[in-house]
């Protein structure tokens, strides 16, 4: 079977590896521990430490991996090792979580000036009510990148898919268009 | 939404960026060690300020590194503010970037990355100082940050600190890295494909 990586990065809390965990075909394997150095929020009591990861199966001969990154900033040499090899990036975002939504502006400008890959942001996290709109989203995003910016939950494994369709119509288009 | 958080954990021009961002209307209050200032926005538009210290509002929002921060919608209108703000969002947000003396955070500005000019319609009103007049000059064609520090032979800090005011006021946007990446056909189609069964 080919093997191919997309990475799903972003801000501490933004929700990767239960949107990781909602798309994969296989059991996902987590680096969660608990939280012992005081950041985020305290609905979090774990956070991912290493690198998670699931898979999904395209077909019986092409898996993508989906490389779930550490969101806090001292593990930005990780951000930067998974870059080799990838398809695409998908940056998630908390859209009910103002911290998260300025986090993201690094994390694209981080990548933006690293690698040509397709970008995606994903305002995850739809299911919650008062939630950033997608027009303000764009908004605060736009003056730095123009990538797609598309609604996701990980516990709508529909709205997963379409995200994750979403980096494969860019991953498809940017060759199309070489 | 609530807004609220340390400042020493934003950078304070992003905070002032997502209000403006969001069209909100209210008062974001800073409390730190040298009292309360506050900032009145008007469907995200600033419109005045109140100091603690300074009597420059743009100076003081420039210093402040520590404190508590937090975004309260309200209604604006009779406010009693010390300053009345009439610059542009994006002309303000130069200057404050301008004055702010901590290091910037070096790795958003490593030397493989690019920046090219941006045009924006606040240029004319901006008031560059000349070195940053160099750096835009330079970056009227593409240029990497290794690029212009060997041109300007200027240094790291003080090349950082230029287009971090210059970037977050708009003036210069960062390019993509270079296309290097070629996905064979037999995955593309295999992703068509997918996506399609998806779909359907």
């Amino acid at each position: 079977m080919d093997k191919y990586k997309i990475i799903v990065t972003g801000p501490f809390s933004a929700g990767k590896t239960t949107f990781i965990k909602a798309l994969s075909d296989t059991p996902v394997v987590s680096t969660d521990e608990k939280i012992s150095d005081g950041s985020g929020d305290s609905q979090k009591r774990t956070t991912t430490v290493g690198i998670d990861f699931g898979r999904v199966d395209v077909d019986q001969d092409l898996g993508i991996y989906l490389f779930g990154t550490p969101g806090q900033e001292r593990f930005n040499f990780i951000w930067e090792d998974l870059i080799r090899g990838s398809l695409g990036i998908m940056i998630m975002v908390d859209r009910t979580d103002f911290r998260s939504v300025l986090e993201a502006k690094k994390f694209i400008q981080f990548y933006t000036s690293r690698t040509s890959i397709p970008i995606v942001i994903v305002a995850n996290k739809s299911d919650k009510p008062d939630g950033m709109a997608l027009e303000m989203l764009r908004k605060f995003f736009d003056p730095i990148c123009s990538y797609p910016i598309i609604e996701a939950s990980g516990v709508d494994k529909l709205a997963a898919q379409n995200a994750l369709n979403t980096i494969f119509f860019e991953i498809i288009s940017q060759q199309a268009s070489k | 939404m609530l807004i609220s958080g340390n400042v020493s954990d934003q950078d304070l021009i992003d905070l002032l960026k997502l209000i403006n961002s969001m069209s909100y209307t209210g008062v974001l209050l800073i409390t730190s060690d040298i009292g309360n200032t506050s900032v009145v926005f008007d469907k995200g538009a600033i419109t005045g300020a109140c100091t603690a210290k300074e009597n420059d509002y743009i100076s003081e929002l420039a210093s402040l590194k520590t404190g508590r921060y937090l975004f309260k919608e309200q209604e604006v209108h009779g406010l009693d503010c010390d300053h009345k703000v009439g610059l542009a969002t994006d002309v303000l947000f130069f200057e404050i970037a301008k004055r702010r003396e901590e290091n910037v955070e070096s790795h958003l500005y490593e030397d493989i990355m690019v920046f090219e000019l941006k045009p924006t319609p606040y240029f004319d009103i901006l008031s560059f100082s000349s070195e940053e007049w160099r750096v835009i000059a330079m970056l009227s064609e593409r240029m990497s940050v290794s690029q212009l520090k060997s041109k300007l032979n200027m240094q790291n800090e003080i090349l950082t600190k230029i287009l971090y005011t210059l970037e977050q006021s708009g003036v210069i946007k960062r390019v993509r890295a270079k296309m290097k990446e070629t996905v064979k056909e037999s995955v593309l189609s295999k992703l068509k494909g997918f996506i399609s069964r998806i779909l359907t």
